[in-house]
């Protein structure tokens, strides 16, 4: 399997006060056609920066990021636009995200017309893909106020995929809905992907909506991946106790699904004040004085996971899988 | 002993009835979660029972008792003095919830001698062991901070030492973790598992889960209406509504196996149309011809377990 997007020590900096803000630190990862990568993190963890890093939406401060083998990083005019045609983005929220003036059909012809695609032809694209997200035709002639935001989600996913695009970037796309209407979103874009062939790079803070939707996960603290691994063994076997932690404070859903809460002391650091060694040291049950002076470097713990923790594996996960 | 009685309890906006005709019965220190999605009526029910409906929004019920006191014969001085001393309130954003011109120390002081009277040292005194038990690191310095120089975390928890800081028996919460990342959601619902032991709670929420954690008992609103109430273990272990099955086979959990999800068709009815049954049954798998014409009642079918339901599942 070759990697359709391949990043590499990517990084992003904000220029505050006299300083410079690491937003994202070093960052490397692969996603293969058809693959999904789920990035978990809390606010501050850059996970947003580094989607509309990958868009080429925010200056990169350093590294790569190769698409289909072609390096993005210098790309302008022309072909970052036709970059841009082959990875697409999906907000969080429907209710920002499409003008409430257009209509149904002027949000989704734009990105048609943006890239050249023959008027004569929108009419019949908008309308299989309105179809295909679980709408009927005539939404074409509505405005987004006349859609609940389930729909508008739809609306907002059609959006994204009438260029076809290879690599979908969905930036918490269910977390603005209620809990009865997520399941379809959800259940439509795994339908989405078998079809398609799409790769997704889903962002989201609900670790078992990720552990459900995604292949692999990578866990992002203070701009740094802490850990990744196959969605499974990032719920068996959680090797950084940052990790372990997240998993515990999802809240059980079942009686049986119960566990024992891990509760981290303080709150996330802000990246303008990283702490020394471990950025989790402030934070972390099992810190030593190692932790506060060595930066743990990400490492194979096992085929296919890796982890930037100097006692890697010590908190067991709460979860039973 | 009974905090809390409501009967018929409406509130309406426009004349659309946003919650229609809820019964609501609190013990002393009991913990009740009521869940609901947007428009469930679950907020306004908490706005109705603290006393903060938006001007438009009309409040009758046959009897709306909070503390022996009759909440509705009250006049609006009276009805304010509630608010603090017996009940207060936690809001989901804790940014709004505070007043950002006022430091956290001349809130929590303004707060205490409101209902208690006492000089301005002692004031200060109660106000900063306030913010030491709620877990407030260097109380003083914070004292004289103000709202946005805080972390949301430590916004909800200045919130929290607000609404406990003059022993209220009863603390409506709504939503008090939805706006948190997941490790500080976390450390308040610890916060307020352990600091809310002696005052009762009604927790509005849209997360089974969170209820789950801090209520004893749930009710389950839809469509302004309790369809299903009953003691957590049960609701969770065996649903009776169909709607409450569909919250719960709807959300993704941890399995290797990653079945498809089982969403519950459709959307809500919105709040301002009316049918004439059930205002579930359009998305409702066990739907019948009854289910259209008549509206089930709320009804007992089990010691502590409420549903209104023509075809509720069996929970023996």
């Amino acid at each position: 399997m070759s990697a359709l997007l391949q990043v590499r020590d990517l990084s992003v900096t904000f220029p505050v006060g006299h300083g410079t803000l690491q937003a994202v630190d070093s960052v490397s990862f692969d996603l293969a056609r058809g693959e999904t990568l789920g990035l978990v993190g809390e606010s501050g963890s850059g996970k947003s920066t580094l989607a509309f890093a990958l868009m080429r939406a925010h200056p990169i401060a350093s590294g790569s990021i190769a698409f289909d083998g072609h390096d993005t990083v210098a790309l302008s005019g022309g072909a970052l636009k036709s970059l841009r045609r082959r990875m697409q983005m999906v907000f969080q929220n429907p209710y920002a995200s499409l003008d409430p003036r257009m209509t149904i059909h002027r949000i989704l012809a734009e990105p048609l017309v943006a890239h050249g695609v023959s008027k004569q032809d929108h009419g019949e694209i908008i309308a299989q893909m309105l179809r295909r997200v679980g709408l009927s035709d005539e939404a074409a002639g509505r405005y987004p106020g006349q859609f609940s935001g389930g729909q508008r989600q739809r609306i907002a996913i059609a959006r994204a995929l009438v260029l076809r695009p290879e690599i979908l970037i969905l930036d918490e796309p269910v977390s603005a809905l209620d809990v009865s209407i997520q399941a379809q979103v959800i259940n439509l874009l795994r339908d989405l992907q078998a079809e398609f062939k799409i790769a997704y790079l889903v962002i989201a803070h609900d670790l078992p909506l990720i552990h459900q939707i995604s292949d692999r996960i990578a866990v992002l603290y203070l701009g740094r991946i802490v850990e990744t691994a196959s969605a499974d063994a990032i719920v068996r076997q959680p090797q950084h106790p940052y990790t372990a932690a997240l998993l515990s404070a999802s809240p059980a859903r079942d009686p049986s699904e119960r566990r024992e809460r891990i509760v981290l002391k303080g709150e996330p650091p802000s990246p303008i004040r990283r702490p020394s060694g471990c950025a989790f040291h402030p934070r972390c049950p099992i810190a030593t004085d190692r932790c506060t002076v060595e930066t743990p470097m990400l490492a194979e713990a096992a085929t296919g996971h890796s982890v930037a923790c100097h006692y890697p594996g010590r908190i067991k996960s709460p979860i039973a899988l | 002993m009974t905090l809390l009685s409501a009967r018929n309890l409406t509130v309406e906006i426009n004349a659309v009835p946003i919650v229609d005709g809820i019964d609501l019965d609190l013990a002393s220190g009991e913990a009740l979660g009521i869940v609901g999605e947007s428009g469930s009526g679950k907020t306004m029910t908490a706005l109705a029972l603290i006393g903060l409906t938006p001007p438009a929004a009309t409040i009758r019920a046959d009897t709306l008792t909070i503390a022996g006191n009759d909440v509705l014969a009250l006049d609006p001085r009276q009805r304010r003095a509630l608010g603090g001393s017996v009940m207060s309130m936690v809001f989901q954003d804790p940014m709004t919830g505070l007043n950002p011109v006022r430091s956290i120390g001349s809130l929590l002081i303004e707060a205490i001698r409101r209902h208690q009277t006492i000089d301005a040292a002692r004031a200060r005194q109660l106000g900063l062991q306030a913010l030491a038990d709620v877990g407030i690191p260097d109380p003083v310095a914070r004292f004289s901070a103000y709202p946005h120089e805080l972390s949301g975390g430590m916004r909800q928890r200045v919130m929290i030492a607000l609404a406990l800081v003059n022993r209220p028996a009863l603390i409506i919460a709504d939503e008090p973790t939805t706006a948190l990342d997941a490790t500080i959601q976390a450390q308040i619902l610890e916060l307020m598992r352990a600091r809310m032991r002696d005052a009762a709670l009604i927790l509005i929420t849209h997360d089974l889960g969170v209820a789950a954690e801090l209520c004893g008992r749930i009710a389950v609103m839809y469509h302004g209406r309790i369809v299903e109430e009953a003691p957590v273990a049960d609701l969770l272990a065996r649903p009776a509504h169909p709607y409450t099955c569909g919250l719960l086979t709807a959300v993704p959990r941890f399995d290797p196996a990653r079945p498809r999800l089982m969403p519950i068709p459709g959307a809500p009815l919105p709040a301002s149309e009316r049918l004439p049954g059930c205002a579930f049954a359009p998305r409702c798998p066990r739907a019948r011809d009854i289910c259209r014409a008549q509206v089930p009642a709320l009804a007992e079918i089990a010691s502590g377990r409420k549903v209104a339901c023509h075809f509720p599942e069996a929970v023996a």
